[in-house]
C-alpha cells in the first residue's frame, strides 16, 4: 500500500505543480486591459455609490443592453450595473454583491436564460480568471457545485497562462474597441458598441437541456436575505433576440412558470423583452442603442410599478 | 454519481483510503463498502434507495427459505414469489406504460378505443442490474449451485456494490460472494492495473464515446435532413458510441473494483474484431448473455436439442435481450434482427467456429479474416439502427434513406480530431486485443518514463479532446 500511496502521488505531483505555477504567473500584458478585468471597477461602485442604490444583476444582456443614465434620470435613483458575462453564473454574482448591500438598496435581477438551465449557474470559464487573477483568496466563499465547475475550468485557464509567448506580445488584446475594460460607463454599462451596426447574431438554438430547480431556492434565500437588510428584490428579464425566443418558447414558458410559482416578485413579463433580431448586436442578449433604449424605457416601467 | 463527473473523482479515493484503513476488521469493511455504495446510488437519487433495500432484502430471504424448504413444491414456490415480486418492480417501473400502450394501439387497429392508463415513474437507475443480480443468486440456490449466507452486510455489498450497482457487470454469486466474505488482500499490481483500465475507461467515454455522440444526436434527430451517406456514417459513428460508452464504463467498474481488491466479470473482449455474429455475442456484454445463456436459454434445452428447439430458444434468448434494454419495440426489434443473423449458423451448426482470439500472434489479419471481421460490424451496425431510433418508423425511415440515390453523396464533414481518435483508438484495441484493456500492452514493454508519458498524454488528452458531457447509455436500462 506504502508503495503504491507513494507512486500515485508522484504521479500526481508532476501535474499539480504545473498547474500551480500556471495559476501563479502574473497576468499578460494588456491582460489587465480585458473586458473582465471592469469587475474592479463594478466592485468599487457598488462600495462607493450612495443611496437611493438600484443594483443590477445578472450577466452581459445588462453590461450590453442598459443605459443606466436614462434610468437615473426617470426614477432619481443610482443605478449600479454589475453585469458582466453570464458564464459567471449567478452563485456567483450573488455571492459578489451581498457584502455591499445596504439598508433600502433595490436589487433587480435579469439573468440570462442560459443560467435557468443545467448548471450554468454555477459558473463557468471566467471563474478562475476572477478567482485567481482578478479577485485573489475568495475561495473560502464558494459552494460544492461552484468549486466543481471552477475545477472544471482550472486546466484550460492554466494552459492558457502558459502560452509564455503572450508575455512578449506589445498588447495581448485585439484593436477592437469593445470587450474592453475602458469600454464601460461611469454607471457599468459597456457603450463603446452602442452605435456599431447590428452584426446579425446566430439565434439560440436551446438555451439549454435541464431545467435546475436550484435557481429557484437561491434566489429565494438571496430574497429572503434582502429582506433582512430591508432591501428589496425584483425579478426582470434580459432582451431576447426573436428568432431565439422562437426556438425556446416552450422552455421559457416553463422557466417563467416556476419563477410565478415561487412567488419571487416578478416585476416584468419576459414575452415584453424579446426584440427584434436587427437591434441585437452580437448576440441574442447584446442590444444596439436602439435596442438599448427601448430595454430600458421597459426596464422604467416595470420598476415604476414598484418604486415609490 | 457518474463515473465522469468530478464527484466521482473526489469519492472514489475517499472510499479507497478508508477502505483499507480499515482492512484488519472485514465485517466493518464490508458495512463501510455499503453505506458507501448506498451515498454513490443516493447521489442519484435517494428516494430509489428504499426500493433498493426492499429488493436486496426480499432476495436474501427468499434464498435463505428456497434453502430451508423441506420439498420440491415448498422450493418452487417461494423462488416464484421472488421471480414474481423482482419482475413485478421492474414490470411496473419499466414495462407498465409500455404494456397498456401496445394493448391500447393493437385495440384501436380493431376499431376498439382505450384510454391507455399510464404511470408517470422514473424508472430507477440500475433497476434492471440490480433485479438480475437478486435473481442469479435465488435461482443459484434453488438449482443448488450455491448456499445461502447468513451476512445481510455481504450479501447487500454483493448487490450494491457501487462499482457495478447502476450498469453492471451482471455479477453472479458463486463468483462475486466469495470474494466479498474473504480478507482482500493489497495488491500493488491489481491496483496500478485498476487505474489504468479506469484510465483507458475514460477514454472510450470521454474522448470517442461523448465526441462521437454529438454527430449521433445530430444525425439521428433530424434524419431526413441527411443523404445516405450521412446516415451511414451516423449508424457507424454509433456503433462506435455505444461501445465507447458502454465498455468504457465497464472498465471503469472494474477498475474501480480492483482498487478494492475485487474482481468483477469481464463485461467486453473488443466484440468489433468478431468474425460472425456468434463471436460478437460472446464477446459483447458478455455478463448479460451468459446471465440469459445460463437462467433462460439452457433451462430452455440449450444447443443439446433439436434444431428446430435451438432456433426457438436462440430467438426468445435475443427477444428478451431486446426487451430487457427497454419498454419499447425498437429494442425488441433490434433483439429479433440479431435473432435472425444467428439463424444461418445455427442452421449450418457454425455458431462456435471462433473462441479464439483473431489473428493470434499477428499484427495484421488474414484477408478472410479482415472481410469476416468487417460484415459482421456492417450487420451489426445496422441492427443498432433500430435500437438507436425513438420508434420502428423512423428506424426504416432511417435504413431506407440510406439505400437510396443519396447513398453515393458526400457525406457531411467529421471534425478531423475526432477521425484522428477514432483511428488511434481502434489501432490501440486492435493490438491490445489480446489483453483486458490496450493499455496492458505497455506494461511489460516499456519503461517507465514511457508508460507514465502515455498516461499524461491521455489525461491531457481527456481534457483537451472532450467531448460535450453525456450521460452513459446503459443508465436508462
Amino acid at each position: 500500500m506504502k508503495k503504491f500511496i507513494i507512486h500515485f502521488f508522484i504521479f500526481i505531483l508532476f501535474p499539480i505543480i504545473v498547474l500551480l505555477v500556471a495559476i501563479s504567473l502574473p497576468p499578460f500584458s494588456g491582460e489587465r486591459n480585458t473586458f473582465l478585468y471592469s469587475k474592479i471597477e463594478k466592485d468599487s461602485l457598488l462600495k462607493i455609490t450612495k443611496e437611493q442604490r438600484l443594483i443590477l444583476i445578472g450577466g452581459s444582456n445588462l453590461a450590453l443592453g442598459l443605459n443606466s443614465q436614462m434610468i437615473k434620470d426617470s426614477l432619481n435613483i443610482n443605478p449600479i450595473n454589475t453585469g458582466l458575462d453570464c458564464n459567471i453564473g449567478l452563485s456567483y454574482m450573488i455571492k459578489n454583491t451581498i457584502p455591499y448591500i445596504k439598508r433600502n438598496d433595490v436589487v433587480v435581477i435579469s439573468l440570462e436564460y442560459e443560467q435557468f438551465y443545467d448548471k450554468n449557474m454555477y459558473g463557468g470559464y471566467p471563474n478562475p480568471i476572477i478567482e485567481f487573477s482578478i479577485s485573489k483568496g475568495n475561495l473560502s466563499r464558494l459552494d460544492y457545485n461552484q468549486f466543481i465547475n471552477l475545477m472544471k475550468q482550472t486546466p484550460s485557464f492554466c494552459f492558457s497562462k502558459l502560452k509564455i509567448w503572450n508575455y512578449f506580445k506589445d498588447s495581448y488584446e485585439d484593436k477592437s474597441i469593445n470587450y474592453k475594460r475602458n469600454s464601460f460607463n461611469n454607471y457599468g454599462d459597456h457603450v463603446t458598441h452602442w452605435y456599431s451596426p447590428s452584426l446579425k447574431p446566430v439565434s439560440t438554438k436551446s438555451i439549454g437541456k435541464d431545467f435546475n430547480p436550484d435557481i429557484i431556492s437561491t434566489l429565494m434565500q438571496f430574497n429572503n436575505f434582502l429582506k433582512t437588510k430591508n432591501s428589496k428584490l425584483f425579478i426582470s428579464f434580459p432582451p431576447f433576440q426573436k428568432s431565439s425566443f422562437d426556438n425556446n418558447r416552450i422552455k421559457l414558458r416553463y422557466l417563467y412558470t416556476q419563477i410565478e410559482k415561487s412567488n419571487l416578485p416578478i416585476i416584468s413579463y419576459y414575452e415584453n423583452y424579446v426584440m427584434p433580431d436587427s437591434l441585437m448586436f452580437d448576440s441574442p442578449y447584446h442590444l444596439i442603442k436602439n435596442g438599448v433604449d427601448i430595454r430600458t424605457n421597459k426596464l422604467i416601467i416595470d420598476l415604476k410599478k414598484v418604486i415609490k | 454519481m457518474l463515473f465522469n463527473s468530478f464527484s466521482y473523482l473526489i469519492f472514489l479515493p475517499i472510499v479507497f483510503i478508508i477502505y483499507w484503513a480499515i482492512n484488519n476488521n472485514l465485517k466493518l469493511q464490508n458495512l463501510f463498502l455499503l453505506f458507501a455504495s448506498y451515498f454513490f446510488y443516493a447521489f442519484w437519487d435517494y428516494r430509489f434507495l428504499f426500493l433498493l433495500v426492499f429488493s436486496t432484502f426480499l432476495d436474501f430471504i427468499s434464498g435463505k427459505l428456497i434453502f430451508r424448504s423441506k420439498n420440491q413444491i415448498e422450493k418452487k414456490s417461494w423462488l416464484l414469489i421472488s421471480v414474481i415480486i423482482n419482475l413485478g418492480f421492474l414490470g411496473v417501473f419499466k414495462y407498465f406504460n409500455f404494456f397498456t400502450e401496445s394493448f391500447s394501439e393493437l385495440f384501436s387497429n380493431f376499431g376498439i378505443k382505450i384510454n391507455p392508463f399510464t404511470l408517470k415513474l422514473i424508472l430507477p437507475v440500475g433497476i434492471s442490474f440490480y433485479t438480475f443480480h437478486g435473481l442469479s443468486y435465488v435461482i443459484d440456490i434453488y438449482k443448488n449451485r450455491f448456499k445461502p449466507i447468513n451476512d445481510f452486510v455481504s450479501y447487500s455489498v454483493f448487490v450494491c456494490f457501487f462499482p457495478l450497482l447502476v450498469a453492471g457487470p451482471i455479477e453472479r454469486a458463486t463468483h462475486l460472494l466469495p470474494q466479498i466474505s474473504t480478507k482482500r488482500v493489497i495488491d500493488y499490481n491489481s491496483f496500478v492495473d485498476g487505474l489504468r483500465q479506469i484510465l483507458w475507461g475514460l477514454v472510450k467515454k470521454i474522448i470517442i464515446a461523448d465526441s462521437c455522440a454529438s454527430y449521433v444526436n445530430m444525425i439521428f434527430g433530424n434524419y431526413s435532413y441527411y443523404n445516405g451517406s450521412s446516415l451511414f456514417l451516423g449508424a457507424i459513428l454509433f456503433a462506435i458510441q455505444i461501445y465507447g460508452d458502454f465498455s468504457g464504463y465497464s472498465d471503469i467498474a472494474l477498475g474501480s473494483a480492483k482498487l478494492f481488491g475485487i474482481n468483477l466479470l469481464r463485461n467486453f473482449s473488443y466484440p468489433y474484431f468478431s468474425r460472425d455474429i456468434a463471436e460478437f455475442w460472446r464477446k459483447w456484454h458478455m455478463s448479460l448473455s451468459s446471465w440469459f445463456r445460463d437462467y433462460v436459454y439452457i433451462p430452455l434445452g440449450g444447443s443439446k436439442s433439436e434444431l428446430i428447439i435451438k432456433i426457438r430458444n436462440t430467438f426468445i434468448i435475443f427477444l428478451l435481450s431486446g426487451f430487457w434494454h427497454g419498454a419499447n419495440w425498437t429494442f425488441i426489434f433490434w433483439g429479433l434482427i440479431n435473432a435472425i443473423y444467428f439463424l444461418p449458423l445455427l442452421l449450418l451448426n457454425k455458431n462456435r467456429s471462433y473462441s479464439d482470439i483473431v489473428a493470434t500472434g499477428r499484427v495484421f489479419p488474414t484477408f478472410k479474416e479482415f472481410f469476416q471481421i468487417l460484415s459482421t460490424f456492417v450487420l451489426t451496425t445496422f441492427a443498432w439502427i433500430f435500437f438507436r431510433s425513438n420508434n420502428i418508423h423512423s428506424a426504416f425511415e432511417y435504413i431506407s434513406k440510406i439505400f437510396s440515390n443519396t447513398f453515393f453523396e458526400k457525406p457531411i464533414n467529421i471534425d478531423l480530431k475526432l477521425s484522428i481518435a477514432i483511428f488511434i483508438f481502434l489501432v490501440l484495441e486492435w493490438f491490445g486485443r489480446e489483453h483486458i484493456h490496450p493499455l496492458q500492452i505497455f506494461v511489460k514493454r516499456s519503461p517507465k518514463f514511457i508508460r507514465w508519458s502515455i498516461y499524461y498524454i491521455l489525461i491531457l488528452g481527456l481534457y483537451l479532446f472532450r467531448g460535450t458531457e453525456q450521460t452513459f447509455i446503459y443508465f436508462s436500462f
